[in-house]
């Protein structure tokens, strides 16, 4: 990989489900410090695209590149050891486990694979899991829930859930952190708390994709967006430029958004 | 300090509870007066072993595995048949017959895995059920009802005594357990549950999540091979009665008297289990009511079982209250031992 | 040859509407449940057991004991929707422990029916002729015959339920989504509830008239509660009627099996054939579609 080399490459992906066609000859690029936001109606294939890009199904056709490497297809676990981390929509924690723990999950890549591997790695485990706690421990202190540590997922709300399931995407150290409508459901005072993180992650160097139906919060986050209706790409660049962009206009924003981003 | 800033993780609690368990189980045998007591020390053990296989797949990874039975049994027939018919020696036979059930469970878990919940646990039935009927009808390869024998343990030409029978099967017991124990205290604990809780989510974290359901299963089938050899050797018989319908009602019932999902549920679940038929002769003729009762009122009482009881982590604790108080409940924890 | 054949499918048919009942049982309680219920065969066994009780023991003529016993298996349905699946969901059980639950519920109506009837195979009357008659070169009895047709009946009943009436659709939206049924005003409870007593009624019917021709103990139940799930699992759980059609399959397999191959072999060949049959299609043959969308 070069320096001028995308961090994550999309060329033309396109993906099928039967005669629909959820995703049409999608491409666009992140580069790396980027923060990009990816918007469109509902049914646009946002979040299609958003399985397609981390693994969770295979595009029907065109290639993804990430860190220049293909991986198109290459299954889901894969996309964590390679410094891409994502949340989830609806919150995807474990409820078995405490909050500690699930940021731990985070971690478990750097952690020996399989069972004989790390039965001969005896000696260096109970360090190795002391670290991963600290680490988990910073990181739920990065998210404002270092006393909740040892809590039960279900006595925590939607925005702590939200702000663990960050933390636990984190502790992978990506470099590519996907956000799948972060701000959905929370309130405003939740939502201004979660811009200020993506702000501070954002000063870190961190790259992010970031799917969003609020647009205020994504127009204030974001680097550049790339607007989607029906499977199609329809405008990508800067927030100022979309929001001027007539094809937006009419698919999308109306004309109370175009009021704001002005 | 570090235990200033890091909650005491319930992952890595200390090993010494499985330690003084085992120290009791050497001393258990020179307490027991009869022979009878002896067996059934025995057969908590067995027991403890097929169970702690099945705790890993099913209460730890979620995977309703109902074929235990059936490798329980095949791990005693290779046991016995490998040293009847092909001569070997009880520890390459014990050996040969780990590692064809290892080899079989992977062939059938390759398929089955992919399949969920109530499907899994019905095509995991109907292969200890072929495995059940094969025993009983291939008479002239099984044996048929009454089975195969297996060639007493010996030492310098000698056949090794009860008390002998008991401690072999404790130090396989006590691998096992050691090996259970290390496995849900590690990372490896951690992503099974992961897989259990949401598998999606814990491929996206970095969990191989087929690798692991495969590995899991083939642990807990070459444990459940292991009860079986220990059953062999102390009942000098193995037959079809291993993979019977009752064996899979004494498992569900340990994971669920024990605790499904805990360290020493299948523990405690045996000792239950095997005790409990004792006690219920009182009973007579209700014996299989109160049977089915005891087991009803586990499950609505007592969710996670006698381990439930004992080893309530602190965020579990907090979860019973109806209001979190992570404060209090830290404060309560630093006066505590 | 063709007689031999005939013969077989009459008896595959006559076995296949016994294991199609449970499965259909079995399908109706887990479409409004999600829960598998390892009681049904019991259902069966009380059935076939209560006509002992009720026309050789109280000497009662047939309708009247086929009530008596209806309203022994709702009874029993009834104590296992409130004494097992409504205590267990209220505490947020899992689908497979309350399936464990109804295990546990089946030892207890074993344990209690074994209290009543002993070890002991009982002869069970028939409610229509065990006399011979012959259809063409057939040789049958109406009390086979009649389990066919309400093999057939309850077939029907179950579909006009499920899909031609208001209930019906009620019934399928619990099955769905217990929630948001909720929130349209479905008390799922009472769906749930009506499901038991729906399914035990069938199976309580399906074992007074196979008892006759089966012969009835208090065991019978597991393994026609395993029987039944096999045909639920065979044909696809999310459909009553897939599930009926794997019984018959079953029942079929099993015939046939023991007519041309060896009788012996029989079980252990039909159920190596359902682990075929879910390798390759791991949702049953017709497919439980509700659960592939998952």
């Amino acid at each position: 990989m070069t320096a001028t080399d995308p961090l994550l490459r999309l060329d033309n992906v396109t993906r099928r489900f039967g005669g629909l066609v959820a995703v049409n000859d999608i491409s666009f690029q992140i580069h790396s410090g980027e923060v990009k936001g990816l918007i469109g109606p509902n049914g646009a294939g946002k979040s299609t695209t958003f399985d397609l890009v981390t693994g969770v199904r295979p595009p029907s056709s065109g290639e993804v590149y990430f860190r220049g490497q293909r991986v198109t297809r290459q299954p889901a676990h894969t996309r964590s050891p390679m410094g891409m981390a994502r949340t989830f929509q609806i919150v995807r924690l474990f409820s078995g486990l405490s909050v500690l723990e699930n940021v731990q999950l985070g971690l478990h890549p750097k952690f020996p694979d399989g069972i004989v591997r790390s039965l001969l790695r005896l000696g260096s485990l109970s360090g190795q899991e002391r670290a991963s706690r600290e680490r988990a421990m910073d990181l739920l202190a990065f998210v404002g829930l270092a006393d909740r540590a040892g809590h039960a997922i279900d006595q925590l709300t939607l925005g702590q859930l939200r702000l663990v399931d960050i933390a636990r995407a984190l502790a992978a150290d990506p470099v590519l952190l996907m956000l799948d409508e972060p701000a959905a459901g929370l309130n405003d005072a939740e939502t201004d708390n979660l811009g200020e993180m993506l702000v501070r992650l954002r000063k870190q160097g961190l790259s992010m994709l970031l799917v969003e139906h609020d647009i205020d919060f994504i127009m204030k986050a974001c680097d550049s967006i790339v607007v989607m209706d029906h499977g199609v790409k329809i405008a990508d660049g800067t927030p100022a430029e979309v929001a001027r962009n007539p094809d937006v206009i009419a698919a999308y924003f109306g004309r109370r958004a175009v009021h704001a981003a002005a | 300090m570090a235990g200033d800033t890091v909650p005491e993780a319930p992952r890595a609690p200390t090993i010494i509870p499985v330690l003084v368990i085992l120290a009791l189980g050497i001393v258990l045998p020179f307490l027991l007066s009869s022979g009878f007591h002896l067996r059934l020390a025995m057969l908590v053990w067995i027991y403890a072993i097929l169970c702690m296989g099945f705790n890993l797949l099913y209460g730890y990874s979620g995977q309703i595995s109902l074929g235990s039975p059936a490798f329980y049994a095949i791990g005693g027939y290779a046991f016995a048949m490998l040293q009847t018919m092909l001569g070997m020696g009880p520890v390459s036979a014990f050996v040969g017959s780990l590692l064809l059930v290892a080899v079989l469970s992977l062939l059938i878990g390759l398929p089955l895995l992919r399949l969920r919940t109530h499907y899994l646990a019905m095509a995991t039935l109907a292969f200890m059920l072929v495995q059940n009927g094969v025993a009983n009808r291939w008479i002239n390869f099984t044996g048929g009802q009454s089975g195969v024998a297996v060639p007493p343990l010996e030492w310098g030409g000698e056949p090794i005594g009860r008390m002998g029978i008991y401690f072999v099967i404790l130090a396989l017991a006590a691998a096992v357990f050691i090996l259970h124990d290390f496995l849900i205290r590690s990372h490896l604990g951690r992503a099974m549950q992961a897989i259990r809780d949401d598998e999606t989510a814990a491929q996206a974290l970095g969990v191989k999540v087929t690798r692991m359901k495969l590995a899991v299963l083939v642990l807990s089938a070459v444990m459940a091979a292991i009860a079986g050899v220990c059953f062999g050797i102390t009942s000098l018989r193995v037959d079809p009665s291993l993979s019977e319908f009752h064996v899979l009602v004494s498992l569900l019932t340990i994971v669920v008297v024990g605790g499904l999902g805990t360290r020493f549920g299948p523990i405690l679940g045996s000792i239950i289990v095997v005790l409990l038929p004792q006690l219920l002769h009182e009973f007579g003729e209700l014996e299989t009511v109160v049977y089915g009762l005891f087991i009803l009122l586990f499950l609505l009482f007592l969710p996670h079982g006698l381990s439930g009881l004992l080893e309530r982590r602190d965020w579990r604790l907090r979860r019973t209250g109806k209001k979190p108080a992570p404060a209090v409940a830290r404060d309560l924890k630093e006066e505590l031992p | 040859m063709l007689m031999k054949l005939s013969y077989l499918l009459l008896a595959g048919l006559t076995n296949g509407s016994v294991y199609g009942l449970i499965g259909l049982s079995l399908s109706v309680i887990y479409g409004s449940s999600r829960v598998i219920n390892f009681a049904q065969g019991e259902f069966v066994m009380l059935g076939a057991m209560s006509a002992v009780l009720f026309m050789v023991t109280l000497a009662l003529p047939w309708p009247l004991a086929m009530l008596a016993m209806i309203a022994v298996v709702i009874v029993a349905a009834l104590a296992l929707d409130y004494g097992v699946y409504r205590p267990l969901t209220k505490r947020k059980a899992a689908p497979l422990t309350i399936m464990i639950g109804t295990l546990a519920a089946a030892i207890v109506v074993y344990g209690l029916a074994f209290l009543l009837w002993g070890p002991d195979q009982k002869f069970v009357p028939p409610v229509l002729s065990l006399t011979p008659v012959r259809i063409g070169f057939l040789v049958t009895n109406t009390q086979q015959v009649s389990l066919i047709v309400i093999f057939l009946a309850f077939l029907i009943a179950t579909w006009y339920l499920l899909y031609r009436t208001r209930f019906g659709l009620t019934v399928r939206a619990t099955g769905v989504n217990p929630k948001v049924a909720l929130l349209m005003g479905i008390r799922s409870e009472r769906i749930v509830q009506f499901s038991f007593i729906f399914s035990a009624t069938i199976s309580g019917v399906a074992g007074m008239m196979v008892g006759p021709l089966l012969g009835g103990h208090v065991g019978m139940g597991l393994l026609l509660t395993v029987k039944g799930f096999m045909a639920a699992i065979l044909g696809g759980l999310g459909s009553p009627f897939a599930a009926a059609a794997g019984g018959i399959a079953i029942g079929m397999m099993e015939a046939l099996m023991a007519g041309y191959g060896t009788s012996l072999y029989a079980e252990p060949a039909i159920f190596v054939l359902i682990l075929l049959v879910l390798i390759v299609r791991p949702y049953g043959l017709l497919g439980d579609y509700e659960a592939e969308r998952r």
